[in-house]
């Protein structure tokens, strides 16, 4: 299986909730840089949603349900309300009705959480932003919206309650300025660091909206206008998961500092080094954290940021022992997992990301149960929107320890690559 | 008894088709969970309406039946869905049901700029129509039954590693077929 073919079905099993945090994290990774498989992911996700419809399409006719319970002896035209089949196909075993709720839950909470931080805590720094009010709409649809700072900027159907939490984890990284027609928006706007700040009306996309809308409505929405910043203040929020539409407008209003929760990232990556010497020693058995780091900073400024992180890792440890008065030395080795903590600081190199991309540097200094220990890394951040980072970064640790009055040094080298949200 | 009855198990319903008085209520509320699913194979297994609705008649009147005498079931899903399979599999024998790409209506509708679900819908059932029997039925356990991989393999008698394998590639060829689709959409976006 080549490396296209491994990410396609794990795209199929991510859209079936059955994929471990590592391998999300991992195809997640694969999705934002590469083109092939996004495009993947909107045609499985299309095909969700198509498999969804038909199974609901196909209920056996009353003429056949009757049938059967006339011959059954049963009274025919009497079939009980409840045994028309419903629609539960999707929530058949118990795993995966949980994983519905679970999802469901999760998605909930990551609207409300979205829409509080949207209303109360996520203004940004003196820009003209536009809101979308809306009244009395419909809370029966499946869509969901995203704007970026004032925009709507993608809407998608959800294939069943649980995927609710995929597409909106995915539409961070997935959906192109494309839905809007090209004349109003470039890719630019959503890529670039440069400023653009022009008013331009507000086109809606067909996907936007629903069938049954009137022209009238969306004319509504077309003589709107507003205004973006720059594209460093875009930020993806779910506008709501109903249609918005009806009696709504957009309006504008002054936004203020940004909160101190939308500071705040958590980070997860994945270490993969290596001991300097290399070695294949054995060592004792370790965690669900080995090798796996997590962290979480709070932003001072744009390019300084300071956290705490942790993990476990093996480090290899050659030193001499002296086990008696006048006796040699012997050279003991030993390659033991060890956790460790500390205290992080990370300085972007640029002030504004290039297509999403900025280099950054970052330096550690925490403890193990044996030592000091201390890492710099080199990486590269990717943040195709305000709240997500993709990370790839060069990275070499040691654990610096003390065994009878001499001092040594096990360093590392390796790489690391992960994933981090903000608030 | 009618209240309560949506509480009780899959097997637990189908052990009660044999007590006369709660056979009808029970089967009622086992056509109400399994219905669905089974006439859903039936019809995209078949492609033909009318020859599934004989099916699955056939499938629900056997299963009740079987119910009647007191079968023991650990698997009530798992049984009858073995029973729908089998019963298509002979009709498919018997009339054989053959489909050319030619047969179906793939063209973009011009200008076309939105593919609502249902519409889509309609492609994937012309385009699964086009599918090797194995991969057929595998999405359609997967997809329209919500078959586990382990389900699939015990009811098509391949192994765990074979039955995700046809999933995977059955949904693979429908891409390839619907990639036209696929492409106007993005480029319609």
């Amino acid at each position: 299986m080549n490396y296209s073919e491994h990410y396609s079905e794990k795209i199929h099993d991510y859209l079936d909730g059955t994929l471990g945090d590592v391998e999300e994290a991992s195809l997640l990774g694969a999705i934002a840089t590469s083109a092939e498989l996004r495009d993947e992911l909107r045609h499985a996700i299309a095909l969700k949603a198509a498999f969804k419809a038909d199974v609901q399409a196909l209920t056996p006719p009353p003429h056949l349900t009757n049938s059967i319970f006339a011959n059954l002896g049963f009274i025919s035209s009497g079939v009980p309300h409840h045994a028309l089949p419903n629609e539960t196909v999707h929530a058949r075993s118990s795993n995966t009705a949980l994983a519905s709720v679970l999802s469901s839950l999760l998605t909930a909470v990551l609207l409300l959480s979205w829409n509080l931080l949207g209303t109360q805590g996520s203004k940004k720094r003196s820009d003209t932003q536009a809101t979308f009010a809306q009244n009395n709409a419909p809370s029966t649809s499946p869509l969901i919206y995203w704007r970026i700072s004032s925009a709507p900027r993608a809407a998608f159907r959800s294939p069943t309650p649980a995927h609710s939490q995929v597409a909106s984890m995915l539409a961070v990284s997935q959906f192109s300025p494309s839905v809007f027609s090209p004349s109003v928006f470039s890719s630019s706007v959503f890529s670039s660091s440069e400023s653009v700040s022009s008013t331009f009306p507000l086109e809606p996309a067909p996907e936007l909206f629903p069938e049954h809308e009137s022209p009238q409505e969306q004319i509504t929405i077309t003589n709107n206008s507003f205004r973006l910043n720059t594209a460093s203040e875009l930020v993806p929020m779910p506008i709501a998961n109903t249609l918005p539409l009806e009696n709504g407008s957009f309006n504008t209003q002054t936004s203020e500092q940004e909160s101190w929760l939308q500071r705040v990232q958590i980070h997860a990556r994945r270490i993969v080094s290596t001991s300097l010497p290399a070695t294949e020693f054995p060592s004792n058995p370790s965690s669900f954290l080995r090798n796996t780091a997590l962290a979480a900073t709070f932003k001072l400024s744009e390019r300084h940021s300071v956290g705490v992180e942790c993990s476990e890792e093996t480090f290899y440890q050659r030193f001499q022992e002296r086990l008696g008065e006048g006796e040699s030395p012997v050279t003991i080795q030993q390659n033991p997992s060890l956790f460790w903590a500390g205290i992080s600081y990370r300085y972007l190199l640029l002030e504004n990301p290039t297509h999403g991309f900025n280099p950054f540097l970052q330096g550690l200094v925490g403890g193990t149960q044996l030592g000091a220990t201390g890492r710099v890394m080199l990486g590269l951040n990717y943040s195709p929107d305000a709240k997500t980072e993709f990370t790839l970064g060069l990275e070499t640790s040691a654990l610096v320890f003390l065994h009878q009055g001499v001092l040594y040094a096990s360093p590392k080298l390796g790489f690391s690559y992960g994933v981090s949200l903000r608030f | 008894m009618k209240q309560r009855i949506t509480a009780y198990t899959d097997e637990e319903l189908f052990a009660c088709l044999s007590e006369t008085n709660e056979a009808e209520a029970a089967f009622s509320e086992l056509y109400r969970r399994l219905g669905q699913r089974m006439y859903a194979y039936c019809v995209r297994v078949l492609g033909d309406m009318r020859l599934a609705e004989d099916v699955f008649q056939e499938a629900m009147l056997k299963f009740y039946r079987a119910g009647q005498e007191g079968t023991k079931v650990k698997n009530v899903a798992g049984y009858l869905m073995q029973s729908v399979r089998n019963l298509c599999l002979n009709a498919k024998r018997d009339r054989k049901i053959t489909f050319s790409f030619e047969d179906f209506d793939l063209h973009t509708p011009s200008g076309a700029a939105r593919y609502e679900a249902e519409e889509l819908a309609q492609l994937v059932v012309s385009a699964l129509e086009l599918l090797d029997d194995e991969y057929r039925e595998a999405v359609i356990l997967r997809e329209y039954d919500g078959f586990s991989y382990q389900e699939i393999a015990e009811l098509t008698g391949c192994t765990e590693v074979n039955a995700r394998t046809r999933v995977f590639r059955g949904k693979q060829h429908l891409r390839t077929i619907l990639q036209p689709y696929f492409n106007d959409i993005v480029k319609h976006r």
